[in-house]
């Protein structure tokens, strides 16, 4: 039986990407996602369910929103998908997540499914352009992220529900690719949200203008206090301890 | 046997404590609704030489940033240019952020005589010196 429920508003087409967006190192998925739905005016197809998020309603304008949604956009004839996730969840839904998510994504013909997120720098402070890091999956990902010119993320631990999505689309062999960018860990991070979002520009040709985001950044900072502290403690079971480790492959 | 049921009191009084923290966390009000002040987000750094408290202020002017210490404490509090009106979020209504307090027990071994305090984009970083070690003569 399946953890986790797609309620689908809408029939919904075939996509070139599938973008994710979640709550973890400097909320930079969440930041990102969010900031980007309300860039491109990205409309609500579908939203998940399960015994794995906690028991939460968003209300924005009066209007009920689950936690967890998928997006529609259109640009340059091309129709992607965004998933956004306002909240943690606990690891122990990590597998089944990562694994009916792939399921769906296969179902719906994505061509390539990327990741924003954060990767812990301890100089982030000094660092006036965050750099992005980009782990890729298929060899076809590899390609597609030297030919765009992104760095490409080679050696180290990534952890997580993104490295559970990975793991299952390597398994499958699905494109995938990740985009970490140098962040806080523990202090929402727009900066390295709008570097996550250049170099998702740069990868699905999707334009966004992330001036207003770094004009916002200290109101967004203040506001997300409190889910930055919610998601530190997510992250404190997640295994994010693994991601300062070296690899033994490395030696 | 013995053993064995001084582990479980042990792991039982653990998790106790643990119930007992997280209750207090949960009853802690968000937000000081007389001053506006709400715990900003902080890390604490131990290193061998010194002790690094790292705390998210943004919004914030440096000269609008106050820090206060006693022998054992440090208190830091911080006012916003602009407070952050969520009135429209029920449990925040009726009050505005209008800044920042943090209040802390110092460490043991730092030096409260040479502390510094350094502000930029939005991070104030505190740094507080170990205080020396004599070494011991070993015979």
């Amino acid at each position: 039986m399946n953890e986790w429920l797609f309620y689908e508003l809408e029939e919904i087409p075939q996509a070139e990407y599938l973008i994710v967006g979640m709550p973890d190192v400097g909320l930079v998925g969440l930041i990102a996602s969010t900031y980007l739905v309300r860039e491109v005016k990205a409309s609500i197809v579908a939203y998940l369910d399960s015994r794995h998020l906690p028991p939460v309603i968003q209300y924005h304008e009066a209007k009920p929103y689950p936690v967890m949604r998928v997006y529609r956009h259109a640009e340059d004839g091309k129709r992607h998908l965004l998933l956004v996730s306002e909240v943690p969840f606990n690891p122990a839904g990590y597998q089944s997540f990562a694994g009916e998510l792939v399921e769906w994504v296969k179902l719906k013909g994505v061509y390539r499914t990327v990741l924003l997120g954060g990767i812990p720098t301890p100089q982030r402070m000094n660092l006036e352009k965050p750099s992005v890091y980009c782990a890729g999956v298929t060899e076809s990902d590899l390609k597609e992220i030297e030919r765009k010119g992104l760095k490409l993320f080679k050696e180290g631990y990534v952890s997580g529900p993104y490295a559970q999505i990975l793991k299952e689309c390597f398994k499958h062999s699905i494109n995938c690719v990740a985009l970490f960018a140098e962040s806080f860990l523990n202090y929402p991070d727009p900066g390295a949200a709008a570097a996550a979002i250049l170099a998702l520009s740069s990868l699905t040709g999707i334009r966004v203008n992330v001036e207003p985001l770094l004009e916002q950044e200290e109101e967004i900072r203040a506001k997300l206090r409190e889910t930055m502290k919610r998601t530190m403690e997510a992250m404190q079971e997640s295994g994010k301890a693994y991601e300062y480790a070296i690899p033994a492959m490395y030696l | 046997m013995e053993e064995w049921f001084e582990e479980t009191a042990r792991e039982i009084r653990r998790e106790i404590r643990r119930l007992v923290r997280e209750f207090e966390e949960l009853l802690r009000p968000i937000i000081d609704t007389e001053t506006g002040e709400v715990e900003p987000l902080y890390e604490v750094l131990k290193r061998p030489d010194k002790v690094i408290i790292r705390v998210d202020l943004p919004g914030v002017r440096r000269e609008d940033i106050e820090v206060y210490r006693t022998e054992d404490r440090i208190t830091v509090r911080a006012k916003m240019g602009n407070p952050l009106n969520l009135c429209d979020i029920p449990v925040y209504s009726g009050c505005e952020i209008r800044g920042y307090r943090l209040d802390l027990e110092l460490p043991p071994n730092v030096d409260t005589e040479n502390i510094q305090a350094f502000y930029r984009k939005g991070y104030l970083e505190i740094t507080l010196p170990r205080r020396k070690a004599y070494r011991v003569k070993v015979e």
